[in-house]
């Protein structure tokens, strides 16, 4: 053939000349009074503070909407809306309205407008995810025209931790508004920080400074979030200078980041426990056998058993290795620093010989056979966790098949159908309470499943101990903050001792930020543009 | 022709029916959205009364009626997750999914048509050679590792490209574009290149073969013969007779790009409906999936369609009525 070279070959150069003129890459760092671009792992999936309570959808509606109570970093009860409050009566209590503090179109915050927030929230049609959890057991008046008064049916200490999961909207707009009116910006006015700009679902969200905002003003006039799922899309983002802050950053990162002389990492222990949960509660426990199949009682029955599951699993292990410091080895049920917290718990050193001759004495010298179930998508590298502790476990001559499953499937299974029996025997999973202290954990996961009163409705292992129940009863009866904690903290200490669960570790939130930016971390984490501050 | 339009569109409803029957049964298998969602702290008595709330206590051959009775009124129902009818979250992400894959088909196009035009017409070259060698690369390189290394060039090293996000849009007919702005094309570029890179070999592959099929047969020999141009005879007689089954695969992966793009829109953070079906999926979000499903089921019987009213228009001798309707 004797066509031209060029005829064919002429046509493309087209294609490789313009990518260098196309650049505009606004790599600019961060500065005080500017934009702060922050990267997020989750999106929110709604702009409706009452919708769907997730970290992601928390962390956004916590910039629009103030509550009358908030946390701060380590998940301590701070003035919000409300400057002051107070326990009037066991099962009373009255908050004070700040004065002052406005809604973004200038209404000021009433007590009808709580009143009406707390309504509204507990009655959003179609939310899974609701707040009657924390809202259901209590009554709302107006005391006067800046005292509102909450009667709750039982004494109930937590009453300000419970009330600073609700955002607090403005009556007369929300009256009226539709579910989509929050994600058009239209009804999506609240007290807070910053003010709504722009919502496009998977693409941005943009907040702008309240600069009536009645508490400290935040350093950045405009936050920009931005939703990148992939970790490694994450990275590459701060790297380029995308993005000034990044949440989650994934464990095979870290180490690269920390030797990145322009980035930082922000660190916060999460005040959420991944545990390993035994079957208590059946005689016969599907998922345990002896090692050629054939029935065996159920071993969890045993102490001696449970205690040599813990020592033989080397939590320390887990968290360095495995999670490559993505998590905190756990000891009990909540992390230092939280309400709860007992400093007497120590971690246990795994200790493999000392738990063969423990199983040996619980009478299975020769072990037995075992499958451990578990989501795959849920936690940081959640089946690789899996796989270590069974082979820790195959150490003591445990025969450990490991099933992990998308969560989508696992929890249904974990949990039972209706009114079911939780089907596994031996299994991971998380608990994080929203009260960000330790009564939420106590009361649902430790204390007896209890159909009627609601307890212990995340006890998927139904261990039951009725000296612990008495405590935590006693505990969340009891509004005097010092005793409670002391109470609280010896039923985590009964439980540990008697192994209700295994604790594994405490999730450790990364942030990595461009280094000129300051960040102290969270515990609940959030990723809140207020916690971020520009050097000098 | 107007009447074989009609049975394609029978056609089409019949296969979403089944469609809506599968994903009805397969998600009542999988498990239901309140235990996966609900929260930690919710009582028994709380769960069962959402479960009563959202109907999943009731037979699915009920559930499934409701949702017949809805459809019927253009109502997919509401999503679990962001609270918005399902049809309106797919259609807010369809713009962005759609534009860049008709970027990446594209571009596909305007690299696989010329390059395996050249490789066929001189098999012998080294400059083939190294085009068919690049082609296996652009094959068997995964979309994910080709993701990352763009981003790593062009964004964190190079800095001449954004990392990922649709960047500034413009809004026309009530939809955003990114393609209208310099900053939107330029947020386009990698992802649009990403998705490009598999269907430009497979389009290189496909002309090559063709044309080294065409070539020696007597049409092509007598173009010659006849002293028309070396450039007339490659364009009219050689490369539309070879576009036949590149219009095929060409339909076709625009068909799956729109579809199943969800690699590259994850790794470029693209707000695309790929990644919406994934997180449904994870979610359990019911209505969500079967609004997806059965938009994604139109869309193909409509490229099917498109594509062969193409077949009439490069090949006359092909009547529409009897094309294939595959």
């Amino acid at each position: 053939m004797n066509l031209e070279r060029r005829h064919v070959l002429g046509g493309l150069g087209t294609l490789f000349l313009p990518t260098g003129l196309l650049s505009i890459a606004p790599a600019f760092a961060a500065e005080r009074d500017g934009t702060l671009t922050i990267g997020m792992s989750t999106e929110s999936s709604s702009m409706d503070p009452h919708w769907h309570i997730q970290t992601a959808n928390s962390s956004v509606s916590q910039h629009i909407f103030d509550r009358i109570v908030h946390m701060d970093e380590n998940q301590l009860e701070v003035p919000g809306l409300a400057e002051s409050w107070r326990n009037v009566d066991g099962n009373v209590w009255e908050f004070t309205l700040r004065e002052g503090a406005t809604f973004h179109n200038g209404d000021p915050v009433t007590v009808e407008d709580l009143i009406f927030s707390y309504a509204r929230a507990s009655d959003v049609p179609g939310a899974i995810f609701n707040l009657r959890a924390y809202l259901g057991d209590k009554t709302f008046e107006k005391a006067d025209d800046r005292t509102l008064r909450v009667i709750t049916e039982f004494a109930n200490p937590i009453v300000p931790r419970e009330l600073a999961t609700t955002a607090i909207i403005s009556k007369k707009v929300g009256e009226t508004a539709l579910p989509e009116d929050y994600n058009s910006g239209k009804a999506c006015i609240g007290s807070g920080p910053y003010k709504f700009s722009q919502y496009i679902p998977g693409q941005v969200i943009e907040v702008e400074r309240n600069d009536a905002y009645w508490g400290d003003k935040p350093d950045w006039s405009r936050v920009v979030f931005r939703p990148i799922p992939t970790g490694g899309s994450r990275v590459a983002a701060l790297r380029s200078g995308d993005v000034s802050v990044i949440d989650s950053v994934p464990p095979s990162d870290v180490e690269g980041l920390e030797k990145d002389a322009g980035i930082t990492l922000g660190r916060g222990t999460a005040n959420r426990m991944i545990f390993l949960s035994f079957d208590h509660g059946r005689d016969v426990s599907p998922y345990a056998t002896a090692k050629d199949g054939s029935e065996i009682p159920n071993p969890f029955k045993n102490q001696l058993v449970r205690d040599a599951f813990d020592l033989a699993i080397d939590k320390k292990a887990i968290a360095e290795r495995i999670l490559s410091g993505n998590g905190a080895p756990a000891e009990q049920l909540v992390p230092a620093g939280i309400f709860g917290n007992n400093p007497d718990i120590e971690l246990r050193d795994a200790d493999t010989a000392r738990a063969k001759e423990m199983l040996a004495e619980a009478g299975y010298p020769d072990g037995f056979k075992l499958t451990m179930h578990g989501p795959n998508d849920r936690f940081i590298r959640d089946t690789a966790v899996l796989q270590a502790a069974a082979q820790m476990l195959a150490r003591i001559g445990i025969a450990v098949d490991v099933d992990a499953m998308p969560a989508n499937i696992f929890y249904k299974r974990a949990s039972g159908g209706d009114g079911g029996v939780p089907e596994f025997t031996f299994f991971l999973v998380g608990y994080g309470a929203a009260t960000g202290e330790v009564s939420g954990i106590l009361r649902n996961l430790i204390h007896t499943y209890d159909d009627v009163t609601g307890l212990g409705s995340n006890n998927r292992g139904r261990y039951s101990n009725p000296e612990i129940d008495r405590l935590i009863e006693e505990g969340m009866a009891t509004v005097d903050d010092a005793r409670r904690e002391e109470i609280y903290q010896q039923a985590c200490a009964m439980a540990v001792a008697d192994v209700a669960v295994i604790p594994l570790y405490y999730p450790i939130s990364v942030w990595g930020m461009e280094s000129s930016i300051q960040f102290a971390g969270r515990s609940d984490e959030r990723t809140l543009a207020m916690d971020f501050h520009p050097a000098g | 022709m107007f009447a074989s339009i009609l049975q394609r569109i029978g056609q089409a409803v019949f296969v979403m029916f089944c469609m809506t029957i599968v994903i009805f049964i397969g998600m009542n298998l999988i498990g239901n959205p309140i235990d996966l969602l609900i929260s930690p702290s919710a009582t028994p008595a709380e769960r069962t009364r959402l479960i009563a709330e959202f109907g999943l206590d009731q037979p699915i051959w009920v559930q499934y009626w409701r949702f017949l009775v809805g459809l019927v009124q253009l109502d997919l129902g509401t999503s679990y997750i962001f609270n918005e009818p399902a049809l309106r979250v797919i259609m807010q992400r369809f713009p962005a999914t759609m534009e860049l894959a008709l970027a990446a088909t594209f571009l596909s196009v305007l690299i696989g048509v010329p390059l395996g035009l050249y490789a066929g017409l001189r098999p012998y070259s080294p400059v083939s050679r190294i085009i068919m060698t690049g082609s296996i690369l652009g094959f068997s390189l995964p979309t994910f590792w080709v993701g990352m290394m763009l981003i790593l060039a062009f964004s964190v090293q190079l800095g001449w490209l954004p990392s990922g996000g649709r960047g500034e849009t413009v809004r026309v007919l009530g939809v955003q574009w990114s393609f209208l702005t310099l900053d939107g094309l330029s947020h386009m570029l990698l992802p649009a290149l990403n998705l490009a890179l598999f269907k430009a070999s497979l389009i290189l592959r496909l002309t090559r073969a063709g044309v080294a099929e065409v070539l020696p047969q007597d049409y092509v020999r007598l173009a010659h013969a006849k002293g028309l141009s070396a450039r007339r005879v490659v364009f009219v007689h050689v490369l539309k007779n070879v576009m036949i089954p590149v219009v095929t695969v060409v339909g076709l992966e625009f068909g799956s790009v729109i579809a199943f793009s969800v690699v590259t829109e994850t790794i470029f953070a693209w707000p695309g409906m790929g990644k919406l079906i994934i997180d449904s999926i994870n979610n359990l979000d019911r209505p969500i999936i079967v609004a997806y499903l059965m938009i994604i089921v139109l869309l193909f019987v409509t490229i099917n369609l498109v594509v062969d009213i193409l077949y009439t228009v490069l090949d006359p001798r092909v009547q529409f009525s009897k094309a294939r309707t595959s």
